[in-house]
Formats: structure tokens, C-alpha cells, sequence
């Protein structure tokens, strides 16, 4: 047998190496694949959900970390397999509707998810489990804005021109809150689009993402912007001092949740999940690392978490979307927005 | 008069690569600068700075990067398997559908990403379908697909090499005896080595940073350096993602450096 050579040996050690790289990776016997957004989202899942109630229970989560349109796609697409890859999908409320009103998600009941039981009446769903959410409020730099404006409205007053900013990935939702200014119902596009326009033209300053407003806020190019609750409070603990205000018209609630897929390979595993989803301490956990207010009834907050997500009293008007409508009129407004709103 | 048109053209010249240095090293000098800002959110100008983001890497991206590592290196086997022999057969012989056969290794890359991952997703799909096999959401499958978006460079860059270099010494060898394998691993191959060492780069590289693709095909359970970048930036705009891409930007680097050092890339990448 000739002598083995350096290159013989890579070789090999490359064609022994193969299955390491190619092959899926094997998983326990009870497992439940969870499709969801990484970073801390991801995190905290894994914190307040998968490890002490899941493990325990003797359910290893693993997570398919992505972003959401790409999950619903993917959804759609592998509804013809027996088995698809999640067993849950992390997606928002317009989405979960859409997934339930496609047929494509299982009904969910207090049998298999007995904590539905205690999930708030506004933000019942027949197949999505809400697990967080909050409130689109005007955000202000007290150091600098003492009387905040109290509603939308007060944003085209002269005193604001080119100091509000605004984030394009929520077009709808902005849309949806001029709506409820204009009208009183989330739907009203028509009136939402010309008071947008108004606004357009007071200087209203956009932004691609929703952290690119911190900057703005600091340089003083914007002095007010209209943002999630949750956001503002991520930004007071890392240290840029901001506060919000409720609209006086109200204020539209952003719900994230979880549905499950009829192809869902580990159902009964899926069904623990989303209990465990809603139990007052995962509840809590999420609301003092994200600023995302508990979904339930029975997870309280207390000290200083509970002083900053405090809803103030008057408690102010918290409106869910019409889903059915938003789900539909989505992509057109956001059509509208890129053409009017982002380069005028 | 000469003098001075010679003088503007050399000044215009110098003008437009001064310009051109400028557009690519001013985005790396300002993510060199915010990735050691001591602030948690981006903001101008910062309070101090520090270098603690940079150990926070492996904490944050360290599986993820060796996702990545292990993907891209598979991608360029895969890749120099395929584009190698491809670009040697359509660079030294002529036959029917040769012109067809050099469109379709480019395709791959006109197809826009987010289409082209959906598009795999949707034929891995079909394929478990009908074949009962377990593609979807499998290593396997984000493998070749990464292959699929990689072969064209490699293609294209032996392609380029073997262009300088002519027939002759191949014809020389066959007429002195060697057979046709002999001709290939002793002229062809070396002929081609600088084009398969920058392929090889370049496979890895766009592997690396392709972002499309594993939004759509990464298993349960498996997250890219560029998902979990973009899945970070969701919840943070610290310095710590200009971090991770100034490391990114250093490892490429000294890898150019090294390839360099051992084959002339300048011969095939210019």
C-alpha cells in the first residue's frame, strides 16, 4: 500500500466532514419548531417560554429565525405537504388574519389552549394567539417639548412644521390612525390620505426604519414622531430620555402573535406553546425586557415596568384594526404612500 | 497645447479615481468609526468610545457566523465541482449549444434574490412532493442553492483566465505523448489556477453575504450571519452590526492579502 499523502488525507477528512455540512440536523423526539423573528424577540422567547416551561415539560423548541413576510410565504407555498417545517408561526395580527381567512391555520380553543380564557376581549382571534402588543402614540423629547400635541391634528399646526418625523414601514397604520382622527373608524382612507397630503406638505420628515427617528430626535431635525409605545420605552432604557402621548382621538394597537399551521408536524406540542405563551410570567417577561403590554388579564405589571406601560386615565381610546378591511387595502396603501408621501 | 490637453487628461483621470476611492473607502471609514461609539443607540456625536463591541461578536453572531463559514465553504466545493470543468469545456471546446450553455450558467445571476429564493423554496417543495424526499428547510437544499448563485462567478472567472492563455502549450503537450488527462492536470489546471483560486473567493464570498436566499431556505434551527444581522437590527441600531461588518471587511481583506501572496489575482480580477 503506498504512503499516504497530506493531499490523501484532506481528502478523505473533506469526504468524512460532508455529511456534517449537508445533513439536517436531528432532533429530539418531542420537538416544537417555531418560526419567528430572532434578535431579542427570539431571546426572549427562549428565556420566559422555551426553557423553563417547555424544557421542563420535555419539549426542546427550536427556532426557524426569519423575517415575517418570507414565514407567510412560505406558509402558502408548503400547504400542500403533509408535513410542513413549523410547527408555529410568528407572525402580526393582519397576517394571522390572512393565514386564518386562507385556511391555512388550525382553530384554536380553550380545550387545546386553556389560557385563551384569560387573552383581553378586544384581541380575540379564532386561529391567532396574540402574544404582544401596543400603542401608536406621539413621542416627544420632554427636555425640549413642553406642551406635546394632544392629537394628531396638532401636528399640522405652524409650530411643528418640519419637526415631525415618521417611519414609511408603518404607512398603514399611520394611515389608520388619520383615519381614526378623520372619521372615528380605522377605514376611512380617503379623508386619511388628505390629511396625510396636509401633513406632507407642514414638513413631515420620514424615516426608513423606526430607530432611525432616535437620531433625528437627538439632532433636533425632528421634535415630535409618531411611533409604538414599546419602541419609545426601548429607547428610554437605552438612555435617550423620550415620552409618550395617546392621541385624544385614540390609538391604534400593533398585536404580534402566533398561529399554527394545519401541516404542523408536532401539534399537541404547538398547542403547549401557545399556552405557555400566555402565561402571566412569559407575559411579564416580554413586558419588562420590550415595552409590549400583556395580552391577558392575569399578568399585572408592577414597579417601575408598570409605571412606564401605564395606560393613563382617562384611559384613552385603544383601537384594534378592522383586519378584514387592512388586510385587503395593505398593499395599495402602501402603493399610495411610496407615491405621495415618500418623495414629495 | 498637447501639454495641456495631456495635463487635463491626467488631471481629470486623477480627479475620477480620487472620486471613486472616496465613494468605496468613506462608507468603510464611517463603519470603522461608529463601530466604536460607546453608545447603544446610534447617535451623533457620541459620548465616547470604546472597543467593547468588538469581543460582543462572537456572543451575539457566533453560531451564526459559523453557519455561514460552513455554508460558504461548502458552496465553494460545490461551485469549483461544477464551474471548473464548465468553464475549461466551453473555454477550450467548440459544440452545439455552447453559446445556450454559457447563458444559463449566467442566469443565476439576473434573477433578483428575494425571487430566486422563493422560486427554490417553491421547487424544493415540488420536488418533496413528488419524491417524498425532505429537501425543504434542509442544509442540503440551501447548499445548492448557493452552489446555483456561486458557479457562475467561478465559471466566468476561469473563463477569464484561460482567455490569456493560448492553445499552444496544450497542443505542444499532446503532440509530445501526454494524453488528454495528463494535458489537463499539467497545463490546463495551472493555467487556470488563478481563475479558480479567485472563483473560489468570490463563490465564498457572495455565499457568505447572501441574505435572499436564507430567508427562505434556512432550516429550523440554523440562522446566517446575514439573517441574524438583519433579525438584530429589528430590535437594536448599536454599533455592534458596524462591528461585525468591520470584522466581516478585515477577514476578506487579509484573505485577499494571503491569496495574493500566492496567486496574482490582479492576472484575472481587473
Amino acid at each position: 500500500m503506498p504512503p499516504m499523502s497530506r493531499r490523501h488525507v484532506l481528502a478523505g477528512a473533506s469526504l468524512l466532514a460532508a455529511p456534517a455540512l449537508l445533513t439536517r440536523r436531528a432532533h429530539a423526539a418531542e420537538t416544537c419548531v417555531v418560526g419567528t423573528w430572532g434578535g431579542d424577540y427570539a431571546r426572549l422567547l427562549r428565556e420566559n417560554i422555551d426553557d423553563p416551561i417547555l424544557k421542563p415539560a420535555g419539549i426542546d423548541v427550536v427556532q426557524d429565525v426569519g423575517d415575517e413576510q418570507p414565514r407567510v410565504a412560505k406558509t402558502y407555498a408548503q400547504r400542500k405537504l403533509p408535513h410542513g417545517t413549523v410547527d408555529i408561526a410568528c407572525v402580526g395580527a393582519v397576517n394571522g388574519y390572512r393565514l386564518t381567512d386562507a385556511d391555512l391555520v388550525e382553530p384554536l380553543t380553550e380545550e387545546n389552549v386553556p389560557n385563551l380564557k384569560h387573552v383581553l376581549p378586544d384581541l380575540r382571534s379564532p386561529a391567532f394567539v396574540p402574544h404582544i402588543y401596543s400603542a401608536q402614540v406621539i413621542v416627544y423629547n420632554p427636555e425640549i417639548v413642553k406642551a406635546p400635541p394632544q392629537s394628531l391634528a396638532d401636528l399640522l399646526a405652524p409650530e411643528w412644521k418640519g419637526k415631525v418625523g415618521m417611519v414609511s414601514t408603518v404607512a398603514p397604520w399611520v394611515l389608520m390612525a388619520a383615519s381614526l382622527l378623520k372619521s372615528g373608524t380605522t377605514t376611512d382612507f380617503d379623508a386619511a390620505k388628505d390629511f396625510m397630503l396636509k401633513l406632507n406638505a407642514n414638513g413631515l420628515r420620514l424615516y426608513p426604519e423606526t430607530d432611525s427617528l432616535a437620531p433625528a430626535f437627538k439632532s433636533g431635525e425632528i421634535e415630535v414622531g409618531v411611533i409604538w409605545l414599546a419602541r419609545s420605552f426601548m429607547w428610554r432604557n437605552g438612555g435617550f430620555p423620550v415620552k409618550g402621548q395617546f392621541p385624544s382621538e385614540g390609538a391604534i394597537l400593533y398585536v404580534s402573535g402566533m398561529v399554527l399551521p394545519k401541516n404542523a408536524p408536532n401539534k399537541a406540542a404547538a398547542f403547549g406553546y401557545m399556552n405557555a405563551l400566555l402565561a402571566p410570567s412569559a407575559q411579564q417577561g416580554f413586558a419588562a425586557h420590550m415595552g409590549y403590554l400583556p395580552t391577558v388579564d392575569d399578568a399585572p405589571l408592577s414597579g417601575t415596568v408598570g409605571e412606564q406601560l401605564a395606560i393613563p386615565e382617562p384611559r384613552p381610546k385603544l383601537v384594534v384594526p378592522d383586519y378584514a378591511v387592512i388586510s385587503k387595502a395593505m398593499p395599495d396603501l402602501n402603493d399610495w404612500w411610496l407615491k405621495n408621501m415618500q418623495h414629495s | 497645447m498637447t501639454d495641456a490637453l495631456a495635463w487635463c487628461e491626467r488631471s481629470a483621470v486623477t480627479a475620477l479615481v480620487a472620486a471613486g476611492a472616496a465613494l468605496i473607502g468613506v462608507p468603510l471609514l464611517l463603519t470603522l468609526y461608529l463601530s466604536v461609539f460607546d453608545e447603544k443607540l446610534i447617535l451623533f456625536p457620541p459620548h465616547a468610545y470604546t472597543l467593547a463591541w468588538y469581543p460582543a461578536i462572537a456572543a451575539n453572531f457566533g453560531a451564526p457566523i459559523w453557519t455561514s463559514l460552513r455554508l460558504g465553504c461548502a458552496a465553494v466545493a460545490g461551485s469549483l465541482a461544477l464551474g471548473v470543468p464548465a468553464g475549461i469545456g466551453l473555454s477550450r471546446h467548440r459544440f452545439r449549444g455552447r453559446g445556450a450553455v454559457s447563458t444559463l450558467l449566467l442566469a443565476p445571476l439576473t434573477v433578483p434574490g428575494i425571487a430566486l429564493g422563493l422560486a427554490i423554496y417553491v421547487a424544493l417543495i415540488w420536488i418533496d412532493e413528488q419524491a417524498g424526499s425532505a429537501l425543504t428547510g434542509s442544509m442540503a437544499g440551501l447548499v445548492l442553492a448557493h452552489v446555483l448563485i456561486t458557479t457562475p462567478w467561478v465559471v466566468r472567472l476561469c473563463l477569464a483566465s484561460l482567455a490569456n492563455h493560448g492553445r499552444d502549450t496544450e497542443e505542444a503537450a499532446a503532440s509530445l505523448g501526454a494524453r488528454p488527462a495528463t494535458v489537463l492536470w499539467r497545463v490546463t489546471l495551472p493555467a487556470v489556477r488563478p481563475g479558480i483560486v479567485a472563483g473560489g473567493l468570490f463563490a465564498f464570498v457572495i455565499s457568505f453575504e447572501n441574505l435572499e436566499l436564507a430567508l427562505f431556505l434556512t432550516s429550523p434551527g440554523v440562522t446566517t450571519l446575514p439573517v441574524a444581522v438583519l433579525q438584530y437590527l429589528e430590535y437594536h441600531i448599536d454599533p455592534l452590526v458596524a462591528a461585525v461588518a468591520v470584522a466581516q471587511m478585515a477577514g476578506v481583506a487579509v484573505l485577499l492579502l494571503l491569496l495574493d501572496r500566492f496567486v496574482r489575482l490582479g492576472r484575472v480580477v481587473r
